[in-house]
């Protein structure tokens, strides 16, 4: 069963001087449950499909439908709470907020959520990190975490909502191979264990391989 | 609400040059709020001598104009003053004395002379102003009547001329005439315009050292405690009668009264009154002091407003985030407001604080300008009361408000993706 349906997706950036097509025509259609890797050189769209599939860009023509809604013409409060729902977001430089601990990191989705109290926030919060084995650094500050532990405090920020699918840009981009595969690990893991749906993209072969599929990007198109 | 205080404290530490230009600029923006609220209020806020302030009106300075081209104001003098203030409908008390108090040189038996403030009044000036009695009496009507050589005087003054033992009953001299001391009050501030002093001695109709050369102008008010729920406006019109009772008068000379809306009210009597021949304009002072708010407001806001807008951007990458993950619009912008409150209210409170410093110098301060060197400075409840407080959190709110939503709607229309891969 589809997930999510991309439609005829085209994008087209214009500025004053240069339009840029970084996507046209593009179909594509992911399965529940399933976790593909989309791959290509560099400047080919990728960031772009993902953008528009998290609902954070909105494509030039074509329409995108997650979880049987056609999200093309939500109101931008809609879209707000539609990704709350549905959708987590990993990236590759992190980009955990630098004030806050770890706690707080990860609960910050919830508290864009109604009638999610404060201590059933604190509850998953401690589950989600117990179960990403990040809970002895609860209380720390992101500047005070490795690479890879602050990637893991990313993944359960993007898993607190408990969200159906999981868009991840170049997520071991900023990682040395061993926390890059203890990463994917944790990728697969929640794919297996939960069932959640995931899209990355990745420059990585060896990681490409070990999914379900690969989607292979050029030139804004997809190839195969 | 405990996140943005984390916030707040992380700003603190990473900017502390803007964050502490904003909490500084925010305390001294409350605080002249502060002063200048307390200015007012303690202009209007009934305190003892004059708690009556509220049932306070005072009959003072005449403008007459003559065909003679004649054309000027002046206090009345103890007849004329009589005829216009005295026995109206609706007053409980009528005191005619000095509207101004008046420096002297007093001297005790064994010190040398120093200034003071004194004050001619009648008997009734007892009866309006609350001056706390201290030891021996007011003096009487009949004392009043016969401009009798004894005086009421304040503590302090007291003390500087007698000690502290013998002072009722001692005499000393008032500008080198003799007066001998019938009762001590307590000290009071000069900001008591109508009601304070150092030294009061009596006057009456027979005192003709208040009067002028002319029929009718000289150094005499009238102070009238009106009854309770007395429309001001039933007594004004009465006075208007009064003064066109008078014109008759004049006209044998050629001259005619102007009337300015007599006998005036606490808060004209504290918008300044000079003697002037217009009649007191209670809606242009209030528009001053808007306009004086206003300024206040713009100023700081708009320097607060630039420091939010460099304190944000600073944080456009997390704005990206919160939206990317599900951060609506409005909220992002109630959430920043949110927090500039907090970081205003941090800079209100010290504001506040120095304002209360300020107000527990300030009767003082006001005292030494004034050469009103005994003066006892009003409670800090008069100067503090709740209007000053409740206006300082006003403006406290208003100047977040005004700071924070443009950052704060810039903030909301930030590309979500932009904002993520923004530079910091
Ligand atoms: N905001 C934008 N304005 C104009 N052009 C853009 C914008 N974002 C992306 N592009 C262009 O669109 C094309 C696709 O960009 P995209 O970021 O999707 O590439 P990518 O496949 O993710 O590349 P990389 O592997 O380097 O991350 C590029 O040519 C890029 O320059
Ligand atoms: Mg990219």
């Amino acid at each position: 069963m589809s997930i999510i349906t991309l439609n005829g997706i085209s994008k087209v950036y214009r500025t004053k001087e240069i339009e840029t097509t970084a996507l046209e025509n593009v179909n594509l259609s992911v399965d529940k449950g399933e976790f593909i890797s989309i791959m290509g050189p560099s400047g080919c769209g990728k960031s772009t499909l993902l953008n528009i599939v998290g609902l954070l860009d909105k494509p030039t023509i074509g329409s995108v439908n997650i979880l049987g809604e056609d999200c093309s013409r939500f109101t931008d409060n809609a879209l707000s709470h539609f990704r709350n729902a549905n959708l987590g977001f990993v990236f590759q430089s992190f980009h955990l907020i630098p004030s806050l601990n770890v706690a707080a990191n990860v609960e910050m989705p919830l508290l864009y959520r109604n009638g999610v109290s404060a201590s059933e926030r604190k509850e998953r919060v401690e589950k989600v990190l117990e179960r990403l084995e990040m809970s002895h650094r609860i209380k720390h500050l992101p500047s005070q975490l490795s690479g890879g532990q602050c990637q893991r405090v990313a993944i359960a920020r993007a898993i607190v909502g408990q969200p159906e699918i999981i868009l991840a840009d170049e997520p071991t981009g900023n990682l040395d191979s061993k926390m890059g595969s203890e990463v994917m690990e944790l990728l697969h893991r929640l794919n297996r264990e939960d069932g959640v749906t995931i899209i990355m993209v990745t420059h990585n072969e060896a990681q490409a391989r070990e999914t379900d599929r690969i989607v292979r990007f050029f030139d804004g198109r997809i190839i195969s | 609400m405990k996140t943005k205080l984390v916030q707040i404290l992380y700003d603190m530490r990473h900017q502390p040059v803007i964050g502490w230009v904003t909490i500084i600029g925010t305390a001294m923006a409350i605080f002249l709020i502060m002063v200048v609220t307390m200015i007012q209020e303690v202009a209007v806020t009934p305190f003892a001598p004059e708690s009556c302030r509220d049932r306070l009106l005072v009959g003072v300075y005449m403008h007459v104009a003559g065909e003679n081209g004649h054309d000027g104001s002046s206090g009345l003098n103890q007849k004329t003053a009589r005829r216009i203030y005295a026995g109206l409908e609706g007053i409980e008390h009528t005191s005619f004395m000095q509207f101004r108090s008046e420096p002297a040189d007093v001297k005790g038996p064994t010190n040398d002379a120093f200034t003071v403030q004194t004050r001619r009044a009648d008997a009734e000036f007892w009866n309006i102003f609350d001056h706390e009695l201290i030891e021996g009496r007011y003096y009487t009507p009949e004392e009043a009547d016969a401009t009798s050589k004894v005086a009421v005087i304040s503590e302090s003054t007291a003390r500087r001329l007698f000690g502290s033992q013998n002072r009722v009953g001692n005499t000393f001299m008032i500008n080198h005439t003799p007066y001998t001391v019938v009762g001590v009050v307590a000290d009071n501030s000069s900001l008591a315009l109508t009601g304070s002093g150092e030294v009061f001695i009596p006057t009456g109709i027979n005192d003709e050292s208040l009067n002028y050369d002319n029929e009718w102008s000289g150094d005499v008010a009238a102070a009238m405690l009106v009854k309770d729920g007395v429309d001001f406006e039933t007594i004004r019109d009465q006075v208007k009668a009064r003064y066109a009772a008078f014109d008759t008068e004049l006209s044998v000379k050629g001259e005619r009264t102007v009337y300015h809306e007599q006998p005036y009210d606490q808060r004209t009597i504290a918008s300044g009154l000079h003697g002037s021949n217009n009649s007191p304009d209670p809606e242009s002072d209030r528009k001053i002091r808007m306009a004086i708010y206003l300024i206040l407001l713009l100023v700081p806001a708009i320097n607060l407003s630039t420091m939010l807008h460099s304190r944000m951007r600073h944080r456009i990458s997390e704005i990206g985030v919160r939206r990317a993950f599900g951060c609506t619009r409005t909220r992002l912008i109630a959430d920043i407001i949110t927090e500039n409150f907090i970081v205003t209210l941090i800079g209100g409170v010290i504001g506040l604080l120095l304002g209360v410093v300020f107000a527990s110098t300030y009767g003082g301060l006001y005292d030494t300008m004034d050469n009103f060197g005994s003066g006892n400075t009003p409670s800090l409840s008069v100067l503090l009361n709740i209007n000053t407080i409740l206006m300082s959190l006003l403006f406290c709110f208003i100047l977040n408000i005004i700071s924070a939503a443009i950052p704060a709607w810039q903030a909301s229309r930030l590309n979500p993706i932009n904002a993520i891969n923004a530079r910091k």
